[in-house]
C-alpha cells in the first residue's frame, strides 16, 4: 500500500484484487490476472476474504445493538456495498468510513448518494490522526470520544510500526468506554511457507506489502489496547460458521484460526 | 393455464410444504454459499424464506411479473449464479417429487423458473454496466483531484 500507484490502471492493485476475488467487478484485466496467480498459490483466499467481509455485519450488530455504540468510525474500509456496516446499524447511527484509494473514495460516495448519517472520507490507516483530525469529522464527531473503531481487513497491510503508531494514535484520542475492533490478519496461518513467500512477493511487487505474524506478536503491537473477554476469537468462531460447510481441504489451509482473529479492543 | 401442483401434498409427510421448501432452498444454498459475496450465511433464512414465498405464489396466481421482480431483488440482494442455479434445480425437483406425471411439474416448474432467471439476468445486466459507469465516473473524479 505504500508505494502503490492507486490510479494507475494499468498495474494491479491490492484493493482491486480483494474487490475481484470478493466477486465484484471494480476491477481489470491486470488485477484479475494477478489475483489468480495469488489463487493459485493459496486457494482458499478468496473463501477467507469473503468469510472475512462477512464478519463486518457481524461485528456492526455487536457494537450497536450489544455494546450502544451510536458512532462507528471504520478505517480502509473499501467499498460500502450491501454488505457493508451501515446496511445493518439502527437509524441515526453514525458511520464513517475512510479509504486511501481516491477511486474507492469517489465510487463509495456515488453508492452512498444521500443515505443519512453515513460519510465517506480519504484518509491512510497508517496514520489515524489525518481522519480523526479532519474538520468534517470533528464535525461529525463533535467532543465526543465514546465511539466505535474499526480495522477490519487491514493489519495484513501494516508493519510493525504502522500498527504500534495506530494503536497509540487511537489509544490516546479515545475515551475510557471507546472500542476498537481489530482484525489481527494473517496470523497463525497453516500454509506452507513457500507459498506465502510467494504471494507475499507478488504484493510487495505491486507496492503493497504483506506482513505475517503470530498473534503474539500482534498483541504487543496493539499495546496498550488489549482484547476484551471474549479474547481473540478465530473469523469461523466470529461468524457463527458450522465447520462442516468447509473442506477438510480449507480447515488445514485456513489453520485454526481461520487465517486470522478479531478483537473487540478495549483501554 | 395449467393445473396447480400441490406443493403441501402428502408426499411429504413429516413437514408442512412451506417448511419443506424452505428447508429444501436452504441445504442447496448451503453448498454454494461461499459463492455469495455479499450475502452472509446468516442472512439465508431471509433469502430462502423469500424463495419459498415467491414460488408459492407462483403456484396458486401464477403470475410471471412478480417472479421476475423477485429474480431481480436476489441480483440486487448479490445472490450469485451458482446459487439461483442451485435454486431453479431445487424448483424442478420438487415439481417431480409432487407430480409423478411431470406434465403439470414440467410447465409450472418451467414457467417459474423462466420468469425467475429472466429478472434475475436483467438485473445482472443492468448492474454490471451500472458498476461499469460508476467506475468510468469514479476514475475521472479521482484523476481530477489528483491533479
Amino acid at each position: 500500500m505504500t508505494t502503490e500507484s492507486i490510479i494507475d490502471t494499468s498495474r494491479p492493485s491490492a484493493g482491486r484484487i480483494y474487490d475481484y476475488m470478493l466477486g465484484g467487478h471494480h476491477n481489470f484485466e491486470v488485477d484479475r490476472q494477478a489475483a489468480e496467480q495469488i489463487i493459485r498459490l493459496l486457494p482458499f483466499l478468496p473463501k477467507y476474504m469473503r468469510l472475512q467481509r462477512w464478519c463486518l455485519q457481524d461485528l456492526a450488530i455487536e457494537l450497536t445493538e450489544h455494546r450502544g455504540f451510536d458512532t462507528i468510525v471504520d478505517f480502509a474500509s473499501g467499498l460500502p456495498t450491501n454488505d457493508h456496516i451501515h446496511h445493518v446499524v439502527p437509524a441515526g447511527t453514525k458511520v464513517i468510513y475512510s479509504d486511501h484509494d481516491p477511486v474507492v473514495v469517489e465510487y463509495a460516495r456515488e453508492i452512498l448518494a444521500d443515505t443519512p448519517n453515513v460519510y465517506f472520507f480519504q484518509a491512510d490507516a497508517r496514520r489515524p490522526e489525518e481522519l480523526l483530525t479532519r474538520p468534517m469529522v470533528q464535525e461529525i464527531i463533535g467532543d465526543r470520544r465514546d465511539v466505535a473503531l474499526v480495522y477490519w481487513g487491514i493489519s495484513i497491510f501494516l508493519a510493525d510500526e504502522e500498527i504500534a503508531h495506530a494503536a497509540r494514535t487511537l489509544y490516546d484520542w479515545a475515551d475510557p468506554s471507546s472500542c476498537w475492533v481489530f482484525q489481527a490478519q494473517g496470523t497463525d496461518l497453516n500454509t506452507g511457507t513457500t507459498e506465502l513467500n510467494e504471494t507475499a512477493e507478488i504484493y510487495r511487487k505491486m507496492g503493497s506489502p504483506i506482513y505475517y505474524r503470530s498473534l503474539t506478536q500482534m498483541q504487543r503491537f496493539i499495546q496498550p489496547w488489549h482484547a476484551d473477554e471474549h479474547q481473540f476469537i478465530s473469523l469461523l468462531d466470529w461468524h457463527g460458521m458450522d465447520q462442516r460447510e468447509m473442506t477438510a481441504e480449507d480447515i488445514a489451509s485456513f489453520g485454526p484460526a481461520a487465517g486470522g482473529y478479531g478483537a473487540y479492543l478495549i483501554k | 393455464m395449467t393445473a396447480p401442483v400441490d406443493i403441501h401434498s402428502p408426499s411429504f409427510p413429516t413437514q408442512s410444504g412451506d417448511d419443506l421448501l424452505v428447508g429444501t432452498f436452504r441445504r442447496a444454498l448451503q453448498e454454494t454459499q461461499f459463492t455469495n459475496t455479499r450475502i452472509p450465511p446468516r442472512r439465508m433464512q431471509q433469502i430462502v424464506s423469500a424463495m419459498a414465498r415467491a414460488f408459492e405464489a407462483f403456484h396458486d396466481k401464477q403470475e410471471p411479473a412478480s417472479v421476475q421482480a423477485h429474480g431481480q431483488r436476489l441480483a440486487q440482494d448479490g445472490l450469485s449464479h451458482q446459487s439461483i442455479l442451485a435454486a431453479v434445480q431445487v424448483v424442478y425437483n420438487l415439481s417431480y417429487t409432487t407430480d409423478p406425471e411431470h406434465q403439470t411439474a414440467l410447465a409450472l416448474a418451467h414457467g417459474y423458473t423462466t420468469a425467475l432467471l429472466e429478472g434475475y439476468m436483467q438485473e445482472r445486466e443492468a448492474q454490471l454496466l451500472r458498476e461499469q459507469e460508476r467506475t468510468r465516473r469514479a476514475l475521472d473524479r479521482a484523476r481530477v483531484g489528483v491533479v
